[in-house]
């Protein structure tokens, strides 16, 4: 190795202003403890660049110095944990516990600090339950809403429900009015027979048109196997005006047959499908034209 | 070194300061607290901010001062680094984001470099030694040594070749080795 070609490569300035690469750094190190021109030629620039630091000197504030006092540690005997552990305070003993790593570092020119790394570590600690406490923060902010909305929700469906069972009546109502504008249409109530409930079904007969449509009012459901069947008494003989089914909504029943003449109106409960002729015992209510 | 004005040798300070004995605390700081608050304040350019690093380089100094060995570089080199390396993190966590300064502090660092008839306060009470420095030469090694900057920078910064910045590198050192020829 040519140590004059070493030293003109211009890597000894370049470790002395610090630029090199921590590779070329432990390889300037390395030729330097070899051999004497190069550490020589090294102290003489680092000597150079020290007198361009004295150039600059200024008098710090005083009370840095008092400052470093009070916050640096100083020991007086040759063991240093014996004094510091004398010393024993918290700070101290946190310190002592530490003592062993410190040959760790000692190869290195700039270790990692002993309280920094205590500081690090508390810094970490803190952000870490900054974090948890936020992020539990966030989770019942979330419960909230959720429950929020789920109730918002259950209330929506409500409404919708409410809205359209109140459509349903509406279309119903319209249905029943517009019936009852047509001209000639007549109302007839048909009454129960044995008078315990009143006002089971209303029938819009227009003796004009022939149309009857019955409105359930408050006929109670009958089983599967049977249904309500309309007849129109005309001339004193019933005549079938078909059957229906009491839903759950349809209250307004237009029934297809037509009768131009009609002297009563009335229903009975009849098997699924109807009777040709009413089964009398069964008759539910009973409307007279002309009442 | 020729200013050193310790009772006992450089050896028996570091041996001292490595036992943190606070005698030696004293002679150290003593010692080398000017120069080293005055590259301090040259990099950072604020005395508040020179108060803190100056805290912060002593607290580094005297907890590293175990792991210094003499066979690796001398000690006021070492402090310098010491400082110098805390000094540009410093104004690079100010600038934070900008990874070094903004164009107008190289203007002014170049500026005050070349007027060598009206120098700033700061480099009034320079000895001539330094204002001898070619000041192409010295702007380079402010940049680097001071501001912290690489090879490359400097050479975008001065819109120079980087071979350029590299000869001038070493050269402004061996010139400056000349001036202060020991």
């Amino acid at each position: 190795m040519n140590t004059k070609e070493y030293i003109e490569s211009g890597i000894l300035e370049e470790y002395v202003l610090g630029t090199v690469s921590p590779q070329e750094k432990r390889e300037v190190e390395c030729m330097s403890s070899i051999y004497p021109e190069i550490r020589q030629e090294l102290d003489q620039l680092s000597a150079a660049l020290e007198e361009y630091a004295q150039t600059l000197r200024r008098e710090p504030p005083a009370d840095i110095k008092t400052w470093l006092l009070n916050e640096l540690e100083f020991g007086t005997s040759l063991n240093t944990d014996v004094n510091e552990s004398a010393q024993s305070t918290d700070t101290e003993s946190a310190e002592i516990t530490e003592t062993p790593i410190r040959p760790l570092y000692s190869k290195e020119e700039y270790p990692n600090s002993r309280p920094t790394f205590r500081v690090t570590w508390l810094v970490a600690a803190s952000l870490g339950l900054i974090v948890l406490v936020f992020a539990y923060f966030l989770y019942s902010q979330l419960q909230g809403s959720q429950q929020t909305l789920s109730s918002l929700r259950s209330a929506n469906q409500e409404l919708t429900e409410e809205v359209r069972l109140l459509r349903a009546h509406q279309a119903e109502s319209d249905q029943t009015l517009a019936i009852l504008k047509e001209p000639g249409t007549r109302v007839i109530r048909l009454n129960p027979t044995d008078s315990t409930t009143s006002n089971l079904a209303t029938i819009y007969w227009n003796a004009s048109t022939g149309q009857v449509n019955l409105e359930i009012d408050s006929l109670v459901r009958p089983p599967e196997t049977q249904q309500y069947q309309l007849w129109a008494i005309v001339d004193g003989k019933p005549v079938d005006a078909g059957v229906f089914d009491v839903g759950e909504t349809t209250r307004v029943v237009q029934q297809t047959k037509k009768f131009l003449k009609a002297d009563a109106f009335a229903i009975t409960l009849e098997r699924r499908g109807g009777s040709p002729t009413p089964t009398l015992s069964t008759m539910v209510v009973l409307g007279n034209v002309n009442s | 070194m020729k200013r050193s004005n310790l009772p006992f040798s450089e050896d028996v300070l570091v041996k001292k300061l490595q036992l943190r004995e606070e005698q030696a605390f004293h002679l150290l700081y003593d010692q080398y607290s000017p120069a080293l608050y005055g590259v301090i304040l040259k990099v950072v350019r604020d005395e508040e901010a020179a108060r803190d690093v100056l805290q912060d380089s002593f607290v580094k100094i005297w907890r590293n001062i175990p792991s210094y060995d003499a066979q690796k570089g001398r000690l006021f080199t070492w402090l310098l680094n010491i400082a110098r390396n805390t000094a540009i993190d410093a104004i690079r966590t100010r600038h934070s984001g900008q990874s070094i300064q903004t164009s107008t502090d190289i203007v002014d660092i170049i500026d005050q470099n070349q007027q060598t008839y009206q120098p700033a306060v700061e480099t009034l009470d320079l000895p001539d030694k330094v204002n001898q420095l070619n000041p192409d030469r010295r702007t380079v090694i402010d940049l680097v040594y001071f501001y912290g900057y690489t090879h490359e920078e400097v050479a975008q910064k001065l819109n120079l070749p980087l071979g350029t910045v590299k000869t001038r590198v070493r050269s402004a050192l061996q010139e400056l080795k000349k001036l202060f020829g020991t």
